[in-house]
């Protein structure tokens, strides 16, 4: 009965998948998306190789990685190509619960044709939580999902991996052998090492066609990372043309950007050398009048349902309960990984260099910004009144004022500059100031004072008015060095692509004390996009 | 000032395609109106392209280089005033791009040699290859010695090689080359006759380079 059900389940799923209207573009058979393990805990890092067999040398560099629950992001990432295939990692947070999520991997041309590939994860909580699963087995239309098994057709003799013998002892190295006798093997081989469950247990795997994302008007994956959005009037409404827009990002080396909206109100900018997740605030050059400033999404919209639940059998297992102790053990001894990012800083403030820096902190305590200026800034007048507040630089080169200056704190710009009387001795590190008038492309830097405060976060002023403040997820990028030692880890071994230069790879790993059943998978996709991989099981007893 | 504003014709700063502007810094210039004799290497002003150090490049700029101050003029369009291309941030500029007689310009980077070049100098690079040509163009000023005169601008021009990463300052005539290459001095003399170099011209002493760094 169970399997008539489960088959007319597909049948309906694949029907429903097919005519909806946000499933997967043609091309998407062209990218492969492969993770270092099959099951994972809350907590840990999912590894993983993404392929695309028909890139060139000048093709799609920029890859968005993520992880979504029903109509909910995860996490992501944005990765930068390295010769013909991306990797890295991303985490699983510990909150996520018991249950089967997406891992998607896409890119986009530059007319926004999007190639997209996905795969579910089993993830268990090592908390217990698992709400999410129970909820989707209550759905008779979601199906049971168990991926330990790895499929025996995709072997190919094109790629061999062998060690000595098929038994070892806990801690012993295994001495690996891995033979690529394929002509153009496409994002070379990946190499992993991990534990399974009993191959006795059943298994199911996904059925080709379920829903990776919904389709949303203004979104569009392009080759390039842009944050893109639209000002309209906060009253009438109508689309903002031909207005200046700023993003700025706290920083003590001040670097905007500026654009202009288009007819439709909207906004673009490219962000080239951003890292890590940023602290943005886009606002409105023009203050006369209100506007809203509205952001698209940077990343696909998830899918509003994921159709697959872990089996309770599965998740009952001991293999699923040795798994979130092992995590839980691994998450308590392990020692912190320093990630390093490969950071481009901008080494130049964008409004020049200044003659002169001063530091509040090196005379006595001033109460606010008008004492400051009054005490300190002789160049700089500041004056507050019951009715108006303005600030002006005297220029001693061509002894002229300059009326309107800009207004940094903390790199962002500001425009009030009664709002800068908050800020005292306490608050501010340094002031430096620009007397000289200057352009930086089409701004008119007449004068400029930029504060920087010891937070160095933009929280001590009140944020300008048409602006808004937000994180966004920009490139990242890991010193990558494999978890050699098996420290209460399942995965013994994992490297996204062996040395490109030899056929033969020879490669040694450390058993873990932890006996069982494991698995070597090597594997690689030929110029046509096939799957050829090998599998070797081992057992530790 | 009015007068060579007037005389610019409306171009268009170049963006490239992403959208994003090419972000030119400068600082607001004011033409010295206290000499007599040009102080820019062009009287007029010259179409061209500045490459900045973050590898992007506006084309279709007005510019004027000023050989007394040693700075690259630009105009803005948009905010219909002069500025000083920002020094740190500029990589190179060509004038008059994409004619025969178009002129390229790099940030010297090196050491330099005293008051004649220093690092961060605009240096016109007349050959580029493992031997690189350079001239650096620059001006004295003579004092006016008798009242209600100016003072007078004279350009000046210094020739460099550099081989290998060392500087060495020549004049650009063939003898020159020869005494800082010695041991090719038949070679050198081989070349003159071979390619009627006539040591009239700097072209001609750049032609004789070019074929001495293919040797």
């Amino acid at each position: 009965m169970r399997p008539l059900i489960t088959i007319s389940l597909i049948l309906s799923l694949c029907s429903w998948s097919l005519s909806s209207n946000a499933g997967k573009p043609e091309n998407s058979k062209q990218l492969h998306l492969q993770t270092d393990k099959q099951l994972y805990v809350s907590g840990e890092d999912i590894a993983f190789k993404c392929t695309h067999t028909l890139l060139n040398a000048n093709g799609n560099n920029i890859l968005f990685v993520d992880i979504c629950g029903e109509d909910y992001l995860i996490s992501s990432r944005v990765l930068i190509r390295e010769n013909s295939h991306w990797s890295g990692e991303i985490n699983i947070p510990d909150s996520v619960q018991t249950g089967i999520y997406l891992l998607r991997a896409y890119l986009g041309n530059e007319h926004g044709s999007l190639t997209i590939t996905s795969k579910p994860v089993s993830v268990l909580n090592r908390f217990g939580n698992n709400e999410v699963n129970e909820h989707r087995k209550l759905n008779q239309t979601y199906l049971p999902l168990n991926q330990m098994n790895i499929e025996a057709e995709t072997i190919s003799s094109a790629i061999k991996t062998y060690a000595q013998k098929a038994t070892y002892e806990p801690g012993e190295t295994i001495h690996f052998t891995v033979e690529n006798n394929l002509e153009t093997a496409v994002g070379g081989v990946s190499f992993s090492v991990f534990k399974v469950n009993d191959r006795a247990l059943s298994s199911t795997l996904p059925p080709a066609n379920y829903e990776f994302y919904r389709a949303s008007e203004s979104i569009k994956i392009i080759n390039h990372l842009t944050l893109s959005g639209k000002v309209t009037g906060l009253l009438t409404n109508q689309p903002a043309v031909n207005e200046m827009v700023l993003l700025s990002i706290p920083d003590t080396i001040p670097n905007i950007h500026y654009n202009y909206t288009n007819e439709k109100g909207e906004f673009r900018f490219q962000l080239n050398n951003f890292y890590g997740l940023q602290d943005a605030v886009i606002q409105t050059m023009s203050k006369d009048r209100k506007f809203k400033i509205e952001l698209y999404p940077m990343q696909l919209l998830p899918p509003k349902s994921i159709p697959f639940f872990i089996p309770t059998d599965f998740e009952t297992s001991e293999f699923a309960k040795l798994s979130v102790q092992r995590a839980t053990l691994h998450k308590a001894f392990e020692a912190e990984e320093k990630k390093q990012l490969d950071i481009a800083v901008p080494k130049y403030p964008f409004y020049g260099a200044t003659t002169k820096r001063t530091y509040p902190g090196q005379y006595i305590d001033l109460d606010d910004f008008k004492e400051i200026a009054w005490e300190i800034l002789p160049i700089l007048k500041y004056r507050v009144d019951r009715d108006s507040t303005y600030l002006r630089i005297w220029d001693p080169l061509t002894k002229v004022y300059f009326n309107q200056p800009m207004m940094l704190v903390d790199g962002i710009p500001v425009f009030n500059p009664a709002d800068l009387n908050a800020l005292n001795s306490k608050l501010i590190q340094w002031i430096e100031i620009q007397s000289q008038e200057r352009c930086y492309g089409d701004l008119s830097i007449e004068g400029l004072v930029a504060i920087q405060t010891y937070g160095g976060n933009f929280t001590d002023v009140k944020m300008p008015i048409n602006a808004i403040r937000t994180k966004i997820e920009t490139f990242e990028q890991y010193n990558q060095t494999p978890p050699m030692k098996p420290l209460f880890r399942d995965v013994l071994y994992w490297n996204p692509k062996l040395d490109p230069g030899m056929k033969t790879h020879q490669v040694d790993v450390v058993c873990s004390n932890e006996k069982g059943n494991y698995v070597a998978i090597a594997q690689t996709h030929d110029k046509n996009g096939n799957v050829n991989r090998a599998v070797f099981y081992f057992v530790v007893e | 000032m009015l007068l060579l504003i007037g005389t610019l014709t409306a171009q268009t700063v170049q963006k490239p395609k992403n959208g994003n502007n090419v972000e030119l810094q400068g600082i607001l210039y004011i033409h010295p109106n206290i000499y007599e004799g040009s102080i820019y290497l062009h009287r007029e002003w010259l179409s061209g392209s500045i490459t900045l150090e973050n590898g992007t490049t506006a084309n279709d700029i007005k510019l004027k280089y000023n050989i007394l101050s040693g700075d690259l003029i630009f105009y803005h369009e948009k905010l219909s005033k002069l500025y000083v291309a920002d020094r740190n941030i500029l990589q190179s500029f060509t004038l008059n791009q994409g004619k025969p007689d178009s002129l390229y310009f790099i940030k010297y980077s090196g050491d330099g040699m005293g008051f004649r070049l220093k690092k961060s100098d605009y240096v016109e690079l007349l050959h580029n290859g493992n031997l690189k040509f350079m001239v650096k163009h620059t001006a004295n000023i003579s004092a006016a010695n008798e009242l209600n005169t100016k003072d007078k601008v004279f350009p000046r021009k210094y020739y460099f090689i550099e081989i290998e990463g060392q500087l060495h300052e020549i004049k650009p005539k063939v003898k020159s080359v020869i005494r800082l290459f010695p041991d090719r001095r038949s070679e050198i003399r081989h070349m003159v006759a071979e390619h009627h170099i006539q040591n009239k011209s700097v072209s001609d002493i750049t032609k004789l380079i070019r074929l001495m760094d293919q040797e």
